[in-house]
């Protein structure tokens, strides 16, 4: 419940007695108590007053002695999933968006700044989906040549937010890894135990090419760690995207986008692909998360250490400028 | 230095000569009776008028009553709570008040002394009946800077033992705070001496507190102490239980003959004049 920090002031805690020991009051010499009347406000403000220089020598001492609540992991059972964001940061994101061509569309070479980049929509609409799940856990990843990890699971919104928000003002790196990115997506639930539904939310605009060997080990860690994997798919301008009928070995070279659907839809896991072009395509997101992910899901919430030796400098205080009043209404001398 | 003059309703013992009215026959003022010149063999007494009245024909002679030197001695209680200071402290007043009788005792040709005493166990301060002029003056110079540290009274039921044997005029120095049942023994064990008790109080010690404030008092004898939130009502209660104590102890001293003398604002010579011939 309440922590100390520096244990060794807490030695110093048998001073409370102190006022009830000896009085710093200026005792007035008087012939003989006995022959005054007893008076019982006198005799409880006497008590009074020396509990109050008690509990405050006390509150000092708590306060120099760092009193706190310890930080503290509570158990919280939500119902939502555990979701981890892949967004991809590579330069291709920062081509400007097929769905909306204000600007870039009309010069050649798009400048930046200009337009809406396809990393800018993602990250729109990847905020309105955090927003919508509440009870979610959410880590990001980032990854165009090699993957960096930005954020673990948590359930804060503010900070999921910013996180989110963090990439939309600098401009992508290199290229695109996919494979990299969604093994190190994956092996980020290695160990953890499983509490609740697990889902990727691959943000990309899948150009990007997968060897053999990194497909099989994705398909491993997919079925290992049960994960539902989304894509929600950014069509750039050029792009054919994924429902252009075109022969498949044209597509490996102008569409691979279509290839790693294609090898996607083929796994044993769950997948879906959702196309950003479509304003309905979000809420499509939502609902099938909604759907999907009604699994309860237990998580700890860390509550931050709370230092209250603050609070007890302010009743100390409080208790001080009692007695300081009691100190200065004390009568000095008869005369 | 301020004089008191004191006198006594009743008639002296000794033989020794002096200013108060005794039993005494011999060279006095005051026409006594007349005996027989064999009884009182003075012929300067002869009184010529009484000798012829006389049937049996004798010689008579007048007999005067001689006046007597008596003993006064102040005994002082000397517990702690006699450490008070108030306006005046009250060591100080003692000290005051054993100067001026000591001095105004020498002048009336009566000899002073002094029993000062505290609790049991310490011994009683004694100054034998003296004639000598500077014996008080040097006891009060004592008190001035003595500082009482008696736990109590007790050691004044013993005073009487330093008392000479002979009925002495007897000042009681104290501020009388002990029970009253004390007071009572204190005074039946003083009865053959004419005892006029001094009552030392002072005006802020039962009347004038301070109307408000927190007053941290500490009892000098028992070492205790005890917190007093002052206000008005307070200071009413304390002024009628001290004015009701008042009343008790002049109810208790009457009864013993002699109305106290109260002296709550310091010593003053001629409030103990006024004492004897209000």
């Amino acid at each position: 419940m309440f922590a100390i920090e520096h244990s060794w002031v807490l030695l110093l805690l048998p001073l409370m007695l102190l006022p009830f020991i000896s009085s710093v009051q200026s005792d007035l010499n008087y012939s003989s108590l006995a022959l005054l009347p007893t008076d019982r406000l006198s005799q409880v403000f006497e008590v009074l007053l020396k509990l109050l220089a008690a509990i405050f020598i006390t509150a000092i001492i708590l306060g120099i002695s760092g009193l706190h609540r310890p930080a503290k992991a509570v158990e919280r059972i939500g119902r939502g999933a555990q979701t981890v964001i892949l967004f991809d940061s590579s330069t291709s994101m920062d081509t400007p968006y097929s769905g909306n061509s204000k600007g870039g569309a009309a010069s050649r070479v798009a400048n930046w700044g200009t337009y809406e980049s396809k990393g800018q929509v993602a990250r729109n609409l990847l905020g309105k989906f955090v927003e919508q799940r509440q009870q979610d856990l959410f880590a990001i990843f980032a990854f165009s040549r090699n993957p960096i990890p930005i954020m673990p699971l948590n359930n804060n919104q503010e900070v999921i937010q910013a996180a989110i928000k963090a990439g939309t003002y600098e401009r992508g790196l290199g290229t695109t890894n996919l494979g990299a990115g969604l093994i190190k997506a994956l092996t980020f639930f290695e160990d953890k135990p499983f509490k609740g539904s697990r889902i990727i939310m691959l943000v990309s605009d899948g150009a990007a090419k997968l060897v053999r060997p990194v497909k099989e080990e994705i398909t491993n860690l997919l079925k290992r760690h049960r994960v539902t994997l989304y894509w929600l798919y950014l069509r750039d301008k050029e792009s054919l995207g994924f429902n252009a009928k075109i022969d498949k070995e044209l597509a490996k070279d102008i569409a691979p986008e279509q290839a790693v659907n294609q090898y996607f839809s083929e796994l044993d896991t769950p997948y879906r692909a959702f196309s950003a072009d479509d304003p309905q395509a979000l809420k499509d997101a939502i609902a099938e998360v909604n759907k999907l992910q009604k699994l309860p899901i237990r998580y700890e919430e860390t509550i931050p250490k709370q230092d209250l030796s603050n609070y007890c400098y302010a009743l100390a205080l409080a208790l001080l400028f009692l007695l300081t009043v009691a100190k200065l209404s004390e009568i000095r001398s008869w005369h | 230095m301020n004089e008191i003059h004191y006198k006594i309703p009743w008639r002296a013992t000794s033989s020794f000569p002096g200013y108060h009215s005794s039993q005494q026959k011999g060279g006095g003022l005051q026409f006594r009776n007349h005996v027989p010149l064999i009884d009182a063999p003075d012929p300067r007494r002869f009184d010529i008028r009484a000798s012829l009245r006389d049937p049996f024909e004798q010689i008579r002679v007048r007999v005067y009553q001689q006046t007597s030197s008596i003993s006064v001695y102040v005994i002082a209680d000397l517990s702690a709570s006699m450490s008070f200071k108030g306006q005046v402290s009250k060591m100080e007043s003692m000290a005051d008040f054993v100067e001026s009788m000591s001095y105004s005792a020498y002048r009336t040709g009566d000899t002073f002394g002094f029993v000062g005493c505290g609790d049991k166990t310490s011994k009683a301060w004694v100054l034998p009946p003296t004639l000598n002029r500077a014996a008080g003056l040097g006891v009060a110079e004592e008190l001035r800077q003595f500082k009482p540290t008696g736990k109590d009274s007790e050691g004044l039921l013993s005073a009487a033992e330093n008392l000479g044997s002979r009925r002495a005029l007897v000042f009681l120095l104290s501020d009388f705070h002990f029970p009253l049942s004390f007071s009572e023994r204190l005074m039946a064990i003083l009865a053959y001496h004419d005892v006029i008790p001094v009552m030392l109080w002072d005006k802020q010690e039962y009347r004038e507190f301070p109307n408000y404030g927190l007053a941290y008092l500490s009892d000098a004898e028992t070492n205790q102490s005890r917190m007093l939130l002052m206000r008005p009502s307070l200071k009413k209660r304390i002024q009628t239980e001290f004015s009701d104590r008042r009343e008790k102890l002049f109810d208790l001293f009457g009864q013993y003959g002699r109305v106290p003398l109260l002296l709550d604002n310091g010593f003053n010579s001629d409030e103990v004049t006024h004492y004897f011939f209000a």
